[in-house]
């Protein structure tokens, strides 16, 4: 067996980990191809090199287009970090400027005000969206009538687009005429309305909650397919030897669903990092700059001091430490297969 | 039998809070569909009007009018539509090159593109405006075009390879014993049986490109800014026109939400697996 078919079929990157296809008859069918070509020695080897040649010939306009437009500019970012750039009319001249440029970046409070939010944000919103995204996954586990109604329903606010629903949640939030107000004053859970968008605590906050609406399905997909995977006879064992339902969760549910609950932390955590659009409707950064993230600093830089130098440097940090989450991401995964591998 | 009414209570309580759950997540999204519904003049107003005294189209009347949305639908149609046919003409090739070739180093290659997906729109930003204001292409379709091939590229290939591997091998086996060449053999036989995989493929492509924000935010001005742009930047004399900036947002979201529901058995596949043991 090829065993790299293996491993990579378990880790599927994006949202729809959610499916998982059948992947035995895939890697046995590669096996058998392979096995039906190995069997003619001479006219084995040829056919296989001339597959080999037919594979790169079909894969080379994608890998050429994902190097130019992806790779490339962040390479490009990275040299232009170094130098500074002036925008002259009809394109722009370069100089050499050393760190200068990370100097600026790194003891500017802007920077470093918007690193810390964003890390503040990602970190709240992550624990928050895979707490209750879990317990949403573990209700929906247990329904016996209607959970693809309600999967159905989740879906909706998951396809949104984001800066929907920052217009919708700046709406329902305002401070003068908001029915988040209305609803919390006639349930007499406030008596005076709150300015939700008016301090930084609170706009933290509703960022948040317009963040979870749309991002909370998500987790719940994810873990709940994997609590679709745990075998029933387990409870019914545990059942038998008289564990009760919190040793049930932390002894069998919990540890069998540690993948999927850190592949959605990785990707929740990577588009956290970039959150940006419900900020720009909801806060533009303020109060202040005190929901200011990277993204955000970004396109202030570019858009409203049109710092070119200072912007790519910001891009080339944060690449960095995307980076060093993508590698966090490709360890979370072999992790991922060696359990796989193992139970 | 003792046990069965107490479970079947149990039970009945779990749908009940499911369905509660459901709720929570579609309130916020009534308000919009009321709101833009509701007479413009019904906006603003406190308490707010739950119940509109009247249902109105005239704010969808106004986003086509006043606010030229179906400038901001165009450009999100042709940039996301054509992103998407690229998207999938060049996912399938490399996918077919990936899941079944023998090619050399194709475990490498699937990693690296894991590794370059996790790249946001953000970290690329600032070098795109330079290159494209370089070469003066600010300000149109493929400044958009390009960069949203590019990103979705890496998904797209990662779900058409693994549907490519979950495919019977016999017919392209028959089809080499018949002597067809492999570019024949792809075309006649892998991808008429990859049409669901690509389909979905495709709608992901699509809503992707379609939720789109920063890049067309960055890139462009009003001439050719998509429906996210629209929406953010909509604005009238008196602060946000909220009834025609919901109505718009209806428009551009049953396109999306539409394809996204249709494809939603694939979706949840995972979380139907198992479990009846």
């Amino acid at each position: 067996m090829d065993p790299h078919a293996n491993t990579v079929n378990d880790s599927h990157p994006d949202e729809v980990v959610a499916q998982t296809p059948s992947t035995n008859p895939g890697s046995t069918s590669t096996t058998a191809q392979q096995q039906a070509l190995l069997n003619s020695p001479g006219k084995g080897s040829r056919l296989l090199k001339r597959s080999a040649r037919f594979g790169y010939f079909l894969s080379s306009p994608a890998f050429a287009v994902i190097l130019l437009v992806t790779v490339g500019p962040v390479i490009i970012a990275a040299l232009m970090s170094f130098t500074h750039v002036n925008l002259v009319p009809g394109g722009m001249t370069f100089s050499w400027a050393g760190l200068a440029n990370y100097k600026n970046a790194l003891s500017s409070s802007l920077v470093r005000g918007a690193l810390a939010f964003t890390f503040e944000f990602a970190i709240v919103s992550v624990v928050l969206g895979l707490v209750l995204g879990t317990l949403i996954a573990i209700v929906l586990d247990d329904m016996s009538h209607g959970r693809m109604f309600v999967l159905t329903c989740l879906l909706i606010p998951y396809s949104i687009i984001g800066v929907i629903s920052g217009q919708l949640w700046s709406y329902i939030l305002n401070g003068v005429y908001g029915i988040a107000d209305y609803i919390l004053i006639s349930v007499h859970i406030i008596s005076t309305p709150i300015t939700f968008l008016n301090s930084p605590q609170a706009a933290f906050g509703s960022i948040m909650l317009a963040d979870s609406w749309k991002s909370m399905p998500f987790v719940t997909l994810i873990v709940l397919a994997g609590l679709r995977m745990v075998d029933r006879d387990l409870y019914a064992a545990a059942q038998v030897d008289g564990a009760g339902w919190y040793a049930r969760v932390t002894k069998i549910t919990l540890p069998l669903l540690k993948p999927a609950l850190l592949t959605a932390a990785v990707f929740r955590l990577l588009q956290c990092f970039g959150v940006f659009d419900i900020i720009y409707i909801l806060t533009m950064g303020g109060p202040g700059t005190s929901t200011q993230s990277i993204a955000m600093l970004m396109y202030n830089t570019l858009f409203e001091s049109y710092n070119l130098s200072l912007g790519s440097a910001i891009s080339t940090i944060s690449t960095l430490i995307v980076l060093v989450i993508a590698i966090a991401v490709l360890r979370v995964f072999r992790l991922q297969v060696k359990t796989i591998g193992t139970s | 039998m003792g046990i069965t009414l107490p479970l079947r209570f149990r039970r009945n309580i779990i749908n009940v809070i499911g369905l509660i759950i459901a709720g929570l997540f579609l309130l916020p999204l009534l308000w919009l569909i009321i709101s833009s519904l509701s007479p413009e003049s019904a906006i603003g107003t406190y308490p707010p009007q739950i119940i509109p005294s009247h249902l109105t189209l005239a704010n969808f009347g106004a986003a086509f009018s006043t606010y030229h949305f179906g400038g901001f639908l165009v450009t999100s149609l042709i940039v996301c539509g054509v992103s998407t046919a690229l998207v999938v003409c060049l996912a399938s090739t490399a996918a077919y090159g990936l899941a079944r070739t023998h090619m050399k180093g194709k475990f490498s290659l699937l990693v690296a593109l894991l590794v370059v997906s996790t790249f946001p729109s953000m970290a690329i930003v600032t070098p795109l405006y330079a290159i494209f204001r370089y070469l003066g292409q600010l300000n149109s379709y493929q400044d958009l075009i390009i960069p949203y091939t590019a990103l979705n590229l890496p998904f797209a290939i990662w779900l058409l390879r693994n549907y490519y591997v979950t495919l019977p091998v016999e017919m392209e086996e028959s089809g080499q014993v018949d002597g067809a060449s492999p570019l024949r053999i792809m075309l006649r036989i892998i991808v008429p049986q990859a049409l669901p995989g690509t389909f979905v493929a495709a709608v992901l492509t699509f809503a992707s490109c379609w939720q789109e924000f920063l890049l067309c935010l960055c890139l462009n001005t009003q001439s050719h800014q998509n429906v996210a742009v629209g929406i953010a930047t909509m604005s009238g004399y008196a602060g946000v026109p909220y009834a025609t900036v919901f109505a718009a947002s209806l428009v551009a979201l049953v396109p999306i939400v539409g394809m996204v529901l249709l494809i939603r058995k694939w979706i949840l596949a995972g979380a139907f697996q198992g479990g009846v043991k």
